[in-house]
């Protein structure tokens, strides 16, 4: 790999194998919960991954929105590229959540997926976004007009990030609230808090990484694409 | 049930999915990289 993008490399190999010792940390050293307040005390240590997997999610559509309103206001090449990297990376982040949320609900609540919850059922439908975003890039040809198109359905997806996040104040059913800010429902153990606080460091930086190392892929591809695209036309001439 | 099983099947998961995202960038990078070289040196074989 060229040395342009060696503090991608870099940031991306440090977060996933901190994260390795973390999620070993997390299962075997993490404090424990209270055994009679909860049915599965162990399967709350999903948290300390489910919780910066979100929060990565959240970020990703973030970067998805800036991606699609460059695009749509300057035709921008780099508000493509963002787009491309924030669908790919809120397809993985929101797949950790909807994939280890229903693991912790089944031990937890005797069931997989409320569908009457908002929380869940948002965040469903965000990650459904991402996942279309996705494959609908790399099934359909690359035109301004594929471009319009895919930009509006993230926008709108981005819509559903503030819906999702405020859902547990609004709409409380089995999700548990807030748990980082202070309320009287959250009562986290400050050591417990201080542990996930620590988690979502390590994400932004897997998250840092992974937008460098993207970002990059996506510009190869272009001068790829350029560059096969000059060799045409001078064949034709 | 403590649950351990269920948080053991979860990392697994996750871990997986930010091992196999590493994996597809970085052969993807090379992939591209290469396929670029091959043209510009076979571009600049043709001007020769």
């Amino acid at each position: 790999m060229r040395g342009q993008e060696s503090l991608g490399v870099k940031l991306t190999l440090f977060g996933v194998s901190v994260a390795t010792v973390a999620a070993l940390y997390a299962l075997f050293a993490a404090p424990s919960v209270n055994a009679e307040a909860f049915t599965a005390p162990d399967a709350y240590r999903i948290l300390y991954f489910h919780v910066p997997f979100a929060w990565s999610s959240f970020l990703s559509f973030a970067m998805l929105f800036i991606g699609a309103v460059m695009w749509y206001i300057k035709r921008s090449e780099v508000g493509w590229i963002w787009f491309q990297t924030a669908s790919d990376l809120g397809l993985i982040f929101g797949l950790g959540v909807v994939t280890s949320g229903p693991i912790w609900g089944s031990a937890e609540w005797g069931t997989p997926w409320d569908w009457g919850d908002l929380r869940l059922n948002t965040f469903g439908l965000l990650t459904a976004v991402a996942m279309f975003l996705v494959l609908s890039r790399r099934s359909q040809p690359d035109t301004p007009a594929t471009r319009d198109t895919l930009s509006a359905i993230g926008l709108f997806g981005f819509a559903l990030v503030p819906i999702t996040a405020l859902a547990t104040t609004w709409y409380q059913e089995r999700h548990p609230g807030v748990l980082v800010i202070e309320s009287e429902d959250s009562g986290l153990d400050p050591e417990i808090k201080t542990l996930l606080l620590l988690s979502f460091f390590i994400f932004c930086i897997i998250f840092a990484g992974f937008v460098r190392l993207s970002n990059h892929r996506y510009r190869l591809a272009a001068q790829l694409e350029q560059l096969k695209s000059d060799l045409d036309k001078g064949a034709i001439q | 049930m403590t649950g351990i099983v269920e948080a053991y099947a979860a990392y697994t998961m996750m871990l997986g999915l930010l091992l196999y995202h590493t994996k597809t960038l970085f052969s993807e990078i090379k992939s591209l990289e290469s396929s670029l070289e091959e043209l510009d040196s076979s571009n600049s074989n043709e001007e020769e």
